[in-house]
């Protein structure tokens, strides 16, 4: 997806803003996100723990609830805002143009409704027309499209009797039955062995291939990102630090976030020898950033640089797409050990 | 399949146990009845002849079948202290324990559910604050205090209610026995100044009853439903699209009312075994004040027969609330099976 | 990286199996079958190296740890630690051989108890063995939350008041407060941050370095198990598939199994990945039944999977090349290009 397409945008964020109000005080999770997404774009969202990706991902649903509040920015859908609309317009939106796939499947379903069940409600909720015989026939064809053998008879089957992998089929299974236009997939994988995660990548790959949906892939697993993503976002505390194509940003990544991340992670094949240059420090606490670089105390490249630590870097767009985050995104550092060495 | 089966089976067996037990410990009882009967002065040769007859000197065992087997049968023995068969005691005054017993229940179950999902659904910090106390109260504060206070209070103070005197004042002529429990009896009978009598009479002890139920329930509940709350599949609902009070009535409450429900069926169970405290209060004609008297009177055979009761009343209520978990909540079905 | 040190194994697993009993129930129609969680498992571990234990989840690995160190016991097979046979010993001197042997679990977060500081967790240990009095053990407590990088600042506060990295860290330094000369590490760091985990893991090589320790390191993550296990044993429903040197597994797989598990894989590199020759599994792993016949991976095989041979014979573990042990009948035959 180069950037010289014609645009043709399905869901457009413009600095959004969320806090959560707590005891400790205000957790500023999300600060200033913006994006835009292509019809059938993928785009991979890479952030570890902590770093605000779920909340964004919430936010763009409209589920979050208070102590949590977007305080500002705003969400389009196919041109319709999303921030502010009542809930009860919301629900028309949510399951039918836009969707969620969650983490963790074994926690996703009900366990005291059958697998058919959730995919009926999912079917009904946006169809009230539907008679109850079509909606089941169109149960199996959902599960049947998710490849899961023995649909028929396993539409009466429970959660618990379902494997992880299946599991998260069937979440998928929900997630598509509308045919969405978007897709938001909050590390869908993360629960699962690689080799179900292979077959669920592939599965979903094929899906949203079929249907030309634009998926938003939440994960922290940077291969997936690889594999499965057109565009890549690196998010950090709250915010975009870097933003590129996906071949771009693994190719040459200019955020020292980035390089850090993709340099702390052993690979498959790659024999590596001595320590792994590992990324010192902990994530921010959210609840109290300074004006300067949120990366900036674990930062190599900010070191004697009071620049970093006094003002927020501003992310000059270049030719190429390309957007960092940094007060100094051409430099190449060396990645050099972490303190504990 | 199997599953209700074994719980079926191991139904029947606590009941024989507590049968064998409730048999046993009452024939250890330092307590002669043959004596009591007769008074002190009576020759040892009448005491022995009305043990003969009372069938005391047999082995345990022998006396333990006997009586196990006229049970079934429904003869469940003669009570020396009232000169009745204890089946038509206890059948006299099942009614009215009863009809205490499942309003207080149903008063208990409204309330819990309805201040639960009020303070749950949607935050109300001065509801939450008030729910939390009335159940602190309810649960502590010691049912005959309770009783005592509000008959001071309703009757002897604002004079809205009347007086302990058991279901229906002295003035009102009952209605014709059907059921035996006064309200549903002036209904049926069309009999409306007895039926808002009955009801006058029955607000206060139901109330009182139900509140230390209440004060666990609610709690209970209400813990459940914010746990389930925290649940990701209520979180994937709403992204599917469901309204939250669909999400919640659909998914989080099945969730979170089902070990409620087992804590309730105990409840009830508990409740049926004798609310003793509010029948002697209100002088209400009901079992739980019988067997208080039959037990100062050593009348064996009503003490007996209630513990049986009691026992089956509490086991078929267990057996009734595991079958519907079972029914309700297929995890327990499979664990179990 | 510790060089493959010639010493004598240090742990030597020979034919261990765990077999759960089929259930008894009260009005039982057909009582469930006896389930093999680990079926003769054999492997050692020479003094100072890092043996790797790679599979994905019902694989058994968690079972297979815990039938070795003891903490259930097994069906059958022998564990012999620096060549004391650990299913002979009784109660107290299992106890005692304990502290050489130590293992890491795999949650930070519900591992520690959390109404116990930290420098009281760590010395928990050493007070059960009699290791001193209870100020000297509170000492060398705190000399190791040291050595794995937590000041002694913070060594009084509780679990709860440490980030999950830093608690593993306290995981280890619990384990390593016995002075072990084997550990096992379950899972370490699959419940941390990917830039948590890179510090863990060169902690880990530190104090092994340091210390001379020996590893038993139990994963999933089969680039983690390449980056730090000088030896990696791939298990699959309760038997080990293929073992060998992480230059021979990973560079030539034989089993096809393995081959499938690399890969699944996704590869950071969006160049190659994208015309990478990838294997997909189909269907889900199903519990072994002692009554199985034939290879366990058949149904999955994209090898064996019509094979006469391989339906009706398990195939044993042998040895190919210059220690690379495979179970299966036609190995090497299952190739990706790279």
């Amino acid at each position: 997806m180069s950037a010289l397409q014609p645009s043709n945008p399905v869901l457009v964020v413009a600095s959004l803003q969320t806090e959560f109000r707590i005891a400790r005080g205000k957790v500023q999770a999300v600060r200033d996100v913006s994006f835009t997404l292509e019809q059938g774009e993928r785009l991979g969202i890479v952030g570890e723990s902590g770093c605000g990706k779920s909340a964004m991902a919430l936010s763009i649903m409209g589920l979050i609830e208070p102590p949590g509040f977007i305080v500002a920015g705003s969400v389009k859908l196919v041109g319709q805002e999303l921030v502010g609309l009542p809930d009860r317009r919301l629900r028309k939106i949510r399951g039918r143009e836009i969707s969620l796939i969650y983490q963790d499947a074994s926690a996703a379903l009900d366990p005291v409704r059958s697998i058919g069940a959730h995919l009926l409600e999912a079917i009904r909720n946006h169809d009230a027309t539907i008679g109850r015989a079509a909606a089941r026939r169109r149960a199996v064809e959902l599960l049947r499209d998710v490849e899961v053998p023995n649909a028929e008879r396993r539409l009466n089957d429970y959660p618990h009797q379902y494997s992880g992998g299946m599991r998260q089929r069937v979440v998928i299974a929900c997630a598509l039955a509308h045919e969405p236009t978007v897709v938001i997939a909050d590390e869908p994988t993360t629960a699962l062995d690689v080799t179900t995660q292979a077959q669920v990548l592939t599965l979903l790959g094929r899906l949203v291939e079929e249907r030309r949906t634009a998926v938003v892939l939440i994960t922290h697993n940077l291969g997936i990102v690889a594999e499965f993503c057109d565009t890549v976002r690196v998010m950090y505390a709250g915010r975009f630090v870097e933003q590129a194509s996906t071949e771009t940003l693994f190719t040459t990544p200019r955020h020292p976030y980035t390089s850090a991340l993709l340099g702390s992670v052993p690979r498959v094949k790659q024999l590596l020898t001595g320590p792994l240059p590992a990324i010192g420090g902990s994530p921010p606490d959210l609840a109290s950033v300074g004006p300067g670089c949120a990366f900036a105390p674990r930062c190599l490249r900010s070191r004697g640089r009071e620049i970093c630590q006094t003002t927020a870097p501003a992310a000059p767009l270049r030719t190429d797409g390309h957007i960092v985050e940094c007060h100094f995104a051409d430099e190449d550092d060396a990645i050099l050990a972490d303190e504990t060495q | 399949m199997r599953f209700f089966i074994s719980r079926l089976v191991g139904g029947v067996a606590s009941i024989f146990g507590a049968s064998v037990l409730g048999f046993i410990f009452l024939r250890l009882l330092p307590a002669n009845p043959t004596r009591l009967l007769l008074g002190p002065l009576a020759s040892p040769a009448a005491v022995r002849a009305l043990r003969l007859q009372m069938g005391l000197n047999r082995s345990v065992p022998v006396q333990y079948w006997d009586y196990i087997s006229q049970f079934f049968r429904g003869s469940w023995g003669y009570s020396y202290i009232y000169g009745r068969t204890v089946r038509e005691l206890i059948a006299s005054r099942l009614p009215a324990s009863l009809e205490l017993e499942l309003c207080a229940f149903a008063i208990a179950l409204f309330f819990t559910l309805l201040l639960a999902l009020l303070t749950t659904y949607r935050p109300h910090r001065f509801l939450s604050g008030l729910t939390r106390g009335l159940a602190l109260f309810g649960q502590s504060t010691p049912v005959f205090w309770l009783a005592l206070v509000s008959l001071v209070v309703f009757v002897s103070w604002l004079k809205i209610l009347p007086g302990p005197n058991g279901q229906l004042s002295a003035g009102i002529t009952p209605p014709p026995v059907t059921t035996g429990m006064v309200l549903i009896d002036s209904l049926l009978a069309g009999d409306l100044t007895a039926f808002w009598n009955a009801c006058e009479h029955l607000v206060l002890p139901a109330v009182v009853l139900s509140l230390p139920s209440f004060g666990f329930l609610v709690r209970l509940l209400r813990a459940n439903l914010l746990d389930v709350a925290h649940e990701p599949f209520l979180l994937v609902a709403r992204g599917r699209g469901l309204s939250r009070w669909k999400t919640y009535s659909r998914h989080a409450l099945p969730n979170a009312a089902l070990p409620t429900l087992t804590a309730s069926g105990l409840l009830l169970a508990q409740m049926l075994a004798g609310s003793v405290f509010v029948e002697t209060i209100f002088n209400w004609p009901g079992v739980g004040a019988l067997v208080v008297n039959s037990v100062s009177n050593e009348d064996y055979s009503v003490v007996q027969a209630f513990v049986l009761l009691s026992a089956c009343a509490y086991v078929v209520l267990n057996v009734l609330i595991d079958l519907l978990s079972g029914v309700l909540d297929p995890r327990v079905r499979r664990r179990a099976a | 990286m510790s060089s493959t040190v010639a010493g004598a194994p240090l742990l030597v697993v020979e034919n261990m199996t765990k077999e759960f009993p089929a259930q008894r129930r009260f009005l039982a129609g057909k009582a469930s079958r006896p389930l093999l969680a680990v079926d003769h498992v054999s492997f050692s571990a020479t003094r100072g190296e890092t043996f790797g234990i790679v599979g994905e989840s019902g694989c058994g690995k968690s079972t297979l740890t815990r039938a070795i160190l003891r903490l259930i016991e097994p069906t059958s097979g022998h564990a012999y630690f620096d060549g004391i046979d650990l299913g002979s010993l009784d109660a107290t001197a299992l106890r005692a051989i304990r502290s050489r042997l130590q293992v890491v679990f795999q949650d930070p977060f519900s591992s520690l108890d959390p109404r116990m500081s930290i420098r009281d967790i760590v010395a928990e240990g050493l007070e059960i063995h009699g290791d001193g009095d209870r100020s000297e053990c509170r000492l060398r407590a705190a000399e190791m939350l040291e050595l794995v990088g937590i000041p002694p600042a913070v060594h009084g506060n509780r679990p709860d008041a440490f980030s999950g990295g830093q608690r593993q860290r306290v995981g280890v330094a619990r384990a390593l407060a016995m002075r072990p000369e084997l550990v096992f590490l379950d899972e370490p760091i699959s419940a941390l941050d990917v830039s948590i985990q890179a510090q863990v893991l060169n902690l880990l090589r530190r104090l092994q370095l340091e210390l001379g320790l020996t590893y038993v390191f139990i994963v999933h993550d089969l680039a983690i198990a390449e980056y730090f296990c000088d030896r990696v044993a791939v298990l699959y429903r309760g038997s080990i598939v293929e073992t060998g040197a992480r230059a021979q597994l990973f560079e030539a797989p034989l089993h096809p199994y393995t081959v499938a598990l690399l890969s699944a894989v996704p590869e950071p590199d969006p160049k190659r990945s994208r015309h990478r020759q990838r294997i997909v599994l189909q269907g889900d792993v199903a519990p072994v039944h002692s009554d199985t016949v034939g290879c366990r991976f058949r149904a999955r095989c994209p090898v064996g999977k019509d094979r006469a041979l391989c339906a009706t014979l398990s195939p044993p573990l042998q040895e190919r090349v210059d220690a690379h042990q495979v179970a299966c009948h036609f190995p090497g035959e299952l190739r990706v290009s790279p």
